[in-house]
């Protein structure tokens, strides 16, 4: 003899899903270097990755070339929870490449320690304007947009082994179910 | 029965990495701002330099030395020490100047350090140039290598000097990145030893960035 319990459970999950919306740049002292008239699209670009769907904005390709000592770019990037989606808390991290091209986790005095950029970002409310101390506790409810405003400049001037020198890193937006 | 526990234990653990894994790809997700940077920097450095004077050469010692300039590939700052200074005690000093970054650059007159207290240096600066590599071949007996101590004590500085700041194209043969300074240092009494002492003058030559308009 025996007995046969079936249990059925359904699970409904709310999938986390966010997405860039905008972006400005703030400032920048970026040069015309040859001179054609032509600075935002050739030596600054900022192009935007697009997901498979053809229209979620998932990522910005920054390049910059040349950058100099004393170089800067503040550029703020709206971040949105999408509709239908879950609250969600955002992390950023930053990777680099190293010389095997592999990615490697790095932090904010690591980026100055590998490339003499000084990274700083600060975060607000999109629609308020009111500042978020600290995004890792904050709740990014669903429609919601947060704007990240990050500051970089390269502090090369003492470093002349960096000339010519081409490097990448990233900032990873994650954002994660609290 | 048995069989049946350890075919447990193994799928409870394969069933919750599943899970994990089907919850981690649900309850994340990521924007990813990539930057790629390519770095021009500014570099104006003395590639090679003289000390010349009626009093004795090797009394007066260089550094860096010619053989560890020439290794460094370059140098900023350049010094000239002696035991036999005295009030009144001069030199030429010759700096073969060059841009060896990718950013235009004015040179201006270099600054001056003496560590003998109660002595100052009265200098005078000479500029000459751009020079293409070219143009510097075809002008070193002039500006350069043909200079000799006794022309500069007869004659006071090579003819052809500039106003400064003179401008330095990026590196590159084709370019005007070179220049020839030349400087006539002499030491003056401000209230200091009146007998033979020593000295330790540092010379650091100036440059600013020339970057085009934003």
């Amino acid at each position: 003899m025996s007995t046969r319990l079936i249990s059925t459970v359904n699970i409904t999950s709310g999938s986390v899903a966010i997405e860039i919306t905008g972006w400005t740049i703030q400032s920048t002292n970026t040069i015309d270097a040859n001179g054609n008239g032509i600075i935002l699209g050739d030596e600054l670009k900022i192009e935007s990755v697009i997901d498979d769907d053809g229209i979620t904005v998932i990522g910005l390709n920054i390049t910059a070339d040349p950058i100099f000592p004393e170089w800067y770019l503040n550029l703020t990037v709206d971040i949105h929870n999408i509709l239908d989606s879950t609250p969600v808390r955002l992390n950023r991290t930053i990777y680099y490449f190293d010389s095997n091209n592999e990615q490697k986790e790095t932090d904010v005095p690591g980026l100055y320690d590998l490339f003499k950029i000084e990274y700083f970002d600060a975060w607000y409310n999109t629609s308020s304007g009111e500042p978020i101390p600290d995004i890792t506790m904050h709740d990014l409810w669903p429609c919601d947009t947060v704007t990240t405003l990050e500051s970089l400049t390269f502090d090369g001037q003492e470093y002349p082994e960096l000339q010519g020198q081409t490097f990448c890193f990233l900032i990873v937006i994650t954002g994660r179910h609290p | 029965m048995n069989n049946a526990k350890i075919l447990t234990a193994i799928l409870i653990p394969l069933l919750l990495i599943s899970i994990g894994a089907y919850a981690y790809a649900h309850f994340t997700d990521s924007v990813v701002k990539k930057y790629k940077f390519h770095v021009r920097c500014f570099i104006v450095e003395i590639k090679s330099y003289k000390a010349v004077s009626r009093y004795d050469d090797d009394l007066i010692t260089k550094n860096p030395s010619d053989d560890v300039l020439e290794a460094m590939g370059g140098t900023t700052t350049i010094s000239l020490s002696t035991d036999k200074a005295f009030i009144g005690w001069w030199v030429w000093v010759g700096l073969l100047i060059q841009n060896q970054g990718s950013f235009p650059a004015n040179v201006t007159s270099p600054t001056y350090d003496i560590n003998t207290t109660g002595v100052g240096v009265y200098h005078e600066e000479y500029f000459y140039g751009p020079y293409t590599h070219g143009d510097f071949v075809s002008v070193d007996h002039t500006v350069w290598g043909g200079i000799r101590w006794k022309d500069l004590e007869k004659y006071g500085a090579p003819p052809g000097n500039v106003t400064p700041p003179v401008t330095l194209e990026p590196a590159g043969d084709a370019y005007k990145n070179k220049m020839v300074l030349w400087i006539y240092l002499k030491l003056i009494d401000i209230d200091g030893p009146t007998n033979y002492f020593s000295a330790h003058i540092q010379i650091t030559v100036t440059a600013t960035a020339v970057y085009p308009s934003p």
